[in-house]
């Protein structure tokens, strides 16, 4: 008994029992989660700029490849390494519990760790390889992207695993008692996607990578890409619901909110589990192969269900800041939000995260995500202008609100740098709006997605076309947004980096 | 608290407030549903769903067989082919060129084939405003039925990524062409 | 407080300020549907 008192510290200023491996794994991941945030971040500067057509900075070869890296790190690894991070916090320090098994912890780390790297690498020296993050066959990387991506998607599975392992223990023990807290349920949400998540990439990437060593007859294109898709949609899925649990902690921890009712916060989750996966299809509604009905079912309406979900949570986050503000004496109908804490970061992070997702991100999701009207946004930069808009300006940033948080808690060092973080939010939101506008205004006269030049078309087309010349504008406005955003991200990672080197020893 | 145990009150009904909100939210899902199906039924633009199972062979020699039928003239050393107004065309996608160009009649209805013989490619045409946008398979004929309404030369780009060969010849510059007369 | 709360439900709306905000957004949610449909009347007509 003696050795488990000794695991555990008291946070003197929340109060949390912190359970001592359970924080250096949330540490390790967090700090691994920033560093692919930093790399991604690097190759968006340099791939926006090449999109900016005036300037046009790098060769085709490495402009092909770095688009094919920013996807993967971004998208996966960033994500999903920041999540495993909130995961083990969620399920002890939230739950004042134990992790069960920090060694299985470790595992994990360890499998996703080189994983990451061994796919990054891949895409790096072999231009083969950098086929983008969707790897459509019958296109083929090297064995060791597959094996990469599936290393990493198997530690991430581990991670889960132990994620449940240790709810279900703390249970048994008796350390948590009742019901979840609303937090952790959110994140027991994303987790559940998550598994389901890590099945469809397993169904896909387990028989490319057979198939890339001879082993296995490649798949039919099309049932690799319902397959991909089953892996490739639900994993925003998982960033969204982390997302959404992290929203309503940064809304208790800036405001003190208090959902006014939990039974609607939590059947919204609900929902997300059963019906987002169906809505992946939508990425497949302008293939051969589907019929309308399958269309319109699968990518409409299971999808509206889970729309519904996310406008429950548009509605619940700020009625609960409101209640709470107006509980501090505010009156009128928007005296509340004007006298919000809107200096601090957490704050600001939230509001910048919720007005971008959904007024952006969420509504241009369902739109292009209708059957006839995605026939006019398939694989154009509306596109990237959508999901920028959910997983950079509506995840990313909520991520980054958290870190201001977590990161003294479970460093125990005060946060260097707390000016710079006040405005960070802003600068960074400021910046992926233009990056946004930038791709979806260009998208909107067509310009494709994933193209090295589409003014000259690489200077001797057999035939080209001046149809894009009209987007030189908005592609500059793209360029700019990246340079702005990258400056907020990077501010954002000195903040991090100083505060876990240089940070100020705080009681604890 | 988010962050604490819910004191066990979720029989609590839902306020005002929320029962009026998620009232609306619901509707709207409706309404987003509806459209699709109202679009089907009154609108000029829907989703094509025809589709047919092919092999590179089959359709190289379809296609070759569509050019020797119907060539009209050469533009750059491709083909231009003019396909019977209601009748069947075919477009051929392989690394890095759209074959053949394809001459069409303003107002007139044309079924298009298309089909890759290698690996995936993104047929994207584009419009006053966004573009019409398919995805093309190998092993899969996608029959698009257009009807083009104004005159004029129009380019089919290459929107899935392709590789590329050099910094000239690749995914980017993988542009075909359709030629609309009056 | 638990009473308090049950109290406001009966009378007015708990969030007024939320409401409107929502509203804001299913206004704006309405106006993108609008334009983007009527876009894709002006596409080349197809099936």
């Amino acid at each position: 008994m003696a050795t488990q008192a000794t695991a555990f510290r008291t946070c003197p200023v929340t109060g949390f029992r912190v359970h001592l491996p359970a924080q250096k794994l949330v540490i390790v991941n967090a700090v691994a989660g920033v560093l692919a945030l930093t790399v991604g971040g690097i190759l968006a500067l340099l791939i926006g700029l090449t999109r900016w057509q005036a300037v046009h900075l790098l060769p085709a070869d490495l402009y092909y490849r770095f688009v094919s890296m920013h996807g993967m790190t971004m998208l996966v690894f960033w994500m999903v390494f920041f999540e495993v991070a909130g995961l083990y916090f969620g399920s002890t320090v939230v739950l004042n519990a134990r992790l069960v098994k920090p060694a299985i912890g470790w595992l994990a780390f360890v499998l996703m760790a080189v994983g990451a790297v061994l796919a990054d690498v891949v895409m790096l020296v072999d231009k083969d390889s950098a086929i983008m993050f969707t790897a459509y066959v019958p296109m083929q990387a090297s064995p060791l992207f597959y094996l990469g991506v599936i290393l990493f998607a198997v530690g991430a599975l581990v991670a889960v695993g132990l994620f449940f392992v240790t709810i279900v223990a703390a249970k048994v023990e008796g350390r948590h008692r009742g019901s979840l807290p609303l937090v952790t349920y959110g994140l027991v949400t994303a987790a559940i996607i998550a598994v389901f998540t890590l099945l469809g990439g397993a169904m896909a990437f387990i028989p490319t990578f057979l198939w890339s060593i001879g082993l296995m007859a490649q798949l039919d294109p099309e049932t690799y890409r319902n397959l991909f898709w089953a892996f490739g949609h639900p994993a925003q899925q998982v960033n969204l619901a982390a997302m959404v649990a992290v929203w309503y902690t940064l809304a208790t921890l800036t405001t003190g909110a208090k959902p006014l009712n939990e039974k609607l916060s939590r059947f919204a989750f609900l929902l997300y589990i059963l019906f987002i996966n169906l809505g992946s299809v939508h990425h497949l509604l302008v293939d051969p192969g589907l019929s309308s009905p399958m269309r319109i079912f699968n990518t409409s309406y299971a999808m509206y269900l889970a729309v519904v979900a996310s406008m429950v949570h548009a509605f619940s986050i700020p009625s609960a800041v409101e209640v709470a503000q107006r509980a501090k004496g505010y009156k009128g109908l928007f005296g509340w939000l004007i006298h919000a804490p809107w200096k601090e970061p957490g704050f600001a992070a939230l509001a910048v995260s919720m007005v971008m997702f959904g007024f952006i991100g969420g509504v241009t999701g369902v739109l292009q995500g209708m059957m006839q009207l995605n026939m006019l946004a398939h694989n154009t930069l509306m596109i990237p202008g959508h999901f920028h808009a959910t997983v950079v300006a509506g995840t990313t940033v909520a991520f980054m609100g958290l870190s201001y948080y977590l990161v003294p808690l479970m460093t125990q060092k005060k946060l260097v740098g707390m000016a710079w973080a006040r405005w960070q939010p802003y600068i960074y939101g400021f910046g992926l709006l233009l990056l946004i506008s930038g791709m979806w205004l260009s998208g909107r006269m067509g310009v494709p997605r994933r193209s090295w030049d589409v003014f000259n078309f690489g200077g001797a087309p057999t035939f080209g076309t001046d149809a894009f010349n009209a987007a030189s504008g908005t592609l500059a406005l793209l360029g700019i947004g990246a340079i702005i955003a990258v400056i907020g991200g990077g501010i954002f990672v000195v903040i991090m980096v100083s505060t876990l080197l240089f940070g100020k020893k705080q009681q604890g | 608290m988010s962050l604490a145990p819910p004191q066990r009150v979720w029989w609590k009904p839902l306020g005002r407030t929320e029962r009026l909100w998620v009232t609306l939210a619901v509707l709207w899902a409706v309404v987003l549903f509806l459209m699709m199906l109202v679009w089907g039924a009154v609108g000029k633009q829907d989703t094509p769903v025809e589709t047919y199972r092919t092999t590179t062979q089959q359709f190289t020699a379809v296609t070759d067989e569509f050019v020797k039928n119907y060539q009209v003239g050469t533009d750059k050393g491709v083909p231009v082919v003019a396909p019977p107004p209601g009748g069947d065309a075919y477009l051929r996608a392989s690394r890095w060129a759209w074959y053949p160009v394809l001459e069409l009649k303003k107002g007139q209805t044309y079924r298009i084939h298309l089909s890759s013989t290698d690996i995936q490619h993104g047929f994207s045409l584009p419009q006053e405003v966004f573009s019409l946008n398919y995805q093309v398979l190998p092993g899969y004929i996608y029959v698009v039925t257009l009807t083009p309404p104004e005159a004029g030369e129009f380019p089919v780009v290459c929107n899935e990524y392709c590789g590329i060969a050099s910094e000239k010849v690749g995914h980017h510059s993988m542009v075909g062409k359709i030629v609309v007369k009056e | 407080m638990a009473r308090k709360e049950a109290g406001h439900e009966e009378k007015g709306f708990e969030a007024p300020g939320t409401l409107v905000l929502v509203l804001v957004f299913l206004a704006w949610f309405a106006l993108a549907f609008t334009v983007a449909w009527s876009s894709l009347g002006r596409a080349w007509p197809v099936h």
